[in-house]
């Protein structure tokens, strides 16, 4: 598999974490419970993708 | 070079075997820097030594990190915060589900995890669903009590994750459990290797053929059967299907097992878990194959409970060879070839139960089931098999016995005393069966 692709899966999932945590953030300020608990079940998935996919990706210097 | 649709994630599982090592010594120092700033009982267990967590910085440096047994979780649970007290490592208000081991070797060990945990134990579970070939085109029934213990949960919602449809045979009896396959033909199931044979049983006192169910796959877990040869091959004759061996465990997670290519062991998912072998009288790592050494785990993402070098008391060996469909991760030959606490001096010589099941199931005219005692008369150790012949079989309990003495004094340099006992008699299990007795202790 091409590293550069890899390396571009590992940078989106780091904008998605990014932009769940600002979610969350939002939701809880607003104190929308269903916002704050839906991205902590996305937040655990996105963690998943980091494990399969950044992990590797930063080792493998992709 | 494979197709990477036979991956669940090819990255990790073809990664170079030396940078798969770089990123194990990353995970393993950054679960051990974890559970030091969070968790009393590997503070205390790695003061005790005076390691610290910068202290590990190569490969060799592993081997200074002391071993975790479930003995530590006992004595540090049962406390505040209720009841997992010093083991956890994150709120209490953060662990969103709870399991505990069997209890097989003494109080359950209880096991919390986050929802992150628990989507790793799914993720684990799918990537090896996935290489043994459940797709979203399975309908799974699961036959399983979805009790407190792990069991078959995280093959539950790993199943569904892949996109296979999901049925829960949880309250049913067996004989319901085996029509609802039928009736809405089932394409896999999950169960022990014990309960797998024994629903095989149930099929044709139904006047049923399991083989006509159209089972295509089924995933044990729980005891080590499918990966001993003879109790395998009875239940893929059984069903007329492939049967694939899993292990894992609760306060570990589910770390090795066997695709669809069979290589005549386990594959370790070394995206995941750290597993070493070690020397069963030096603790020294062991690199070789074909070498028996005792199983330590170190799970890298679990969080709420960390499990760092747990000597899983099982034992096992490398295998030489690669597997053919392209996993970089090492083989354990055979699975697992026994436990340490099975493992026994019976009349001074080592002797291990596993081998026993062996003989047993490679002789037709053998039910399932038996049972093993080993007790004292007087000073001297016996050996008790318990056996029951299949219904065609009555009557020839002296062949039958003639030729397990035969195998077994091959097998074990023991001699047993036998005991034929009606077929249907002996104890049935649903889940883990306990056929292996110590009376001496």
């Amino acid at each position: 598999m091409e590293k550069t692709k890899i390396r571009e899966m590992a940078d989106i999932i780091a904008n998605v974490k990014k932009e769940a945590e600002n979610l969350k953030e939002l939701g809880c300020s607003c104190g929308i419970k269903c916002v704050e608990m839906n991205v902590v079940r996305m937040s655990a998935m996105i963690k998943m993708l980091e494990l399969n996919i950044t992990d590797p990706a930063d080792i493998l210097e992709a | 070079m494979q197709s990477l649709d036979i991956y669940w994630n090819p990255i990790l599982e073809t990664m170079p075997v030396e940078k798969l090592r770089e990123l194990q010594l990353v995970k393993f120092k950054r679960i051990l820097k974890w559970a030091y700033d969070r968790s009393k009982l590997y503070r205390k267990l790695y003061d005790a030594v005076g390691l610290t967590p910068e202290d590990v910085r190569t490969w060799d440096d592993i081997k200074k990190v002391p071993m975790i047994e479930k003995e530590h979780y006992r004595e540090a649970q049962y406390k505040e915060p209720w009841p997992y007290g010093d083991s956890l490592c994150v709120p209490l208000e953060e662990v969103t589900v709870y399991h505990q081991t069997s209890g097989t070797t003494g109080q359950p060990v209880f096991q919390p995890d986050t929802w992150q945990d628990w989507e790793w134990w799914t993720e684990t579970w799918c990537q090896f669903l996935w290489a043994m070939g459940f797709r979203n085109t399975d309908r799974v029934f699961l036959p399983f009590g979805y009790n407190v213990f792990i069991a078959y949960w995280a093959g539950h919602y790993a199943a569904e994750k892949i996109g296979c449809e999901i049925v829960s045979g949880a309250l049913l009896n067996t004989e319901e459990r085996v029509l609802k396959m039928k009736e809405l033909r089932a394409t896999a199931f999950m169960a022990t290797p014990t309960y797998v044979l024994g629903m095989a049983d149930t099929c044709r006192k139904l006047g049923m053929d399991p083989r006509d169910l159209g089972i295509k796959k089924i995933l044990c877990a729980g005891e080590p059967g499918a990966s001993v040869p003879t109790t395998k091959k009875r239940m893929e004759e059984a069903w007329g299907c492939n049967v694939y061996d899993h292990i894992g465990a609760t306060e570990m997670g589910a770390w090795g097992y066997e695709c669809t290519y069979k290589p005549g062991g386990l594959h370790v998912n070394e995206g995941f878990f750290l597993v070493e072998l070690l020397d069963l009288e030096t603790g020294e790592p062991i690199e070789e194959p074909n070498k028996l050494g005792k199983v330590v785990i170190t799970s890298f993402d679990r969080m709420a409970q960390p499990c760092i070098r747990c000597d899983s008391k099982d034992v096992a060996m490398w295998s030489e060879n690669n597997c053919a469909c392209g996993r970089t991760h090492r083989v354990l030959k055979g699975g697992i070839q026994g436990r340490i606490d099975h493992i026994t001096k019976v009349k001074g010589v080592l002797f291990s139960p596993v081998t026993v099941e062996e003989a047993v199931r490679s002789m037709p005219q053998l039910g399932n089931e038996y049972e093993l005692i080993v007790k004292k008369d007087g000073d001297v150790d016996k050996i008790i098999l318990k056996y029951e012949l299949i219904p065609d079989c009555e009557g020839q309990e002296k062949e039958v016995e003639a030729e397990l003495a035969t195998t077994l004094r091959l097998k074990t340099n023991l001699n047993f005393i036998y005991e034929s006992h009606p077929y249907g008699s002996l104890p049935r299990y649903q889940v883990k069966a306990k056929r292996f007795k110590d009376l001496r202790k």
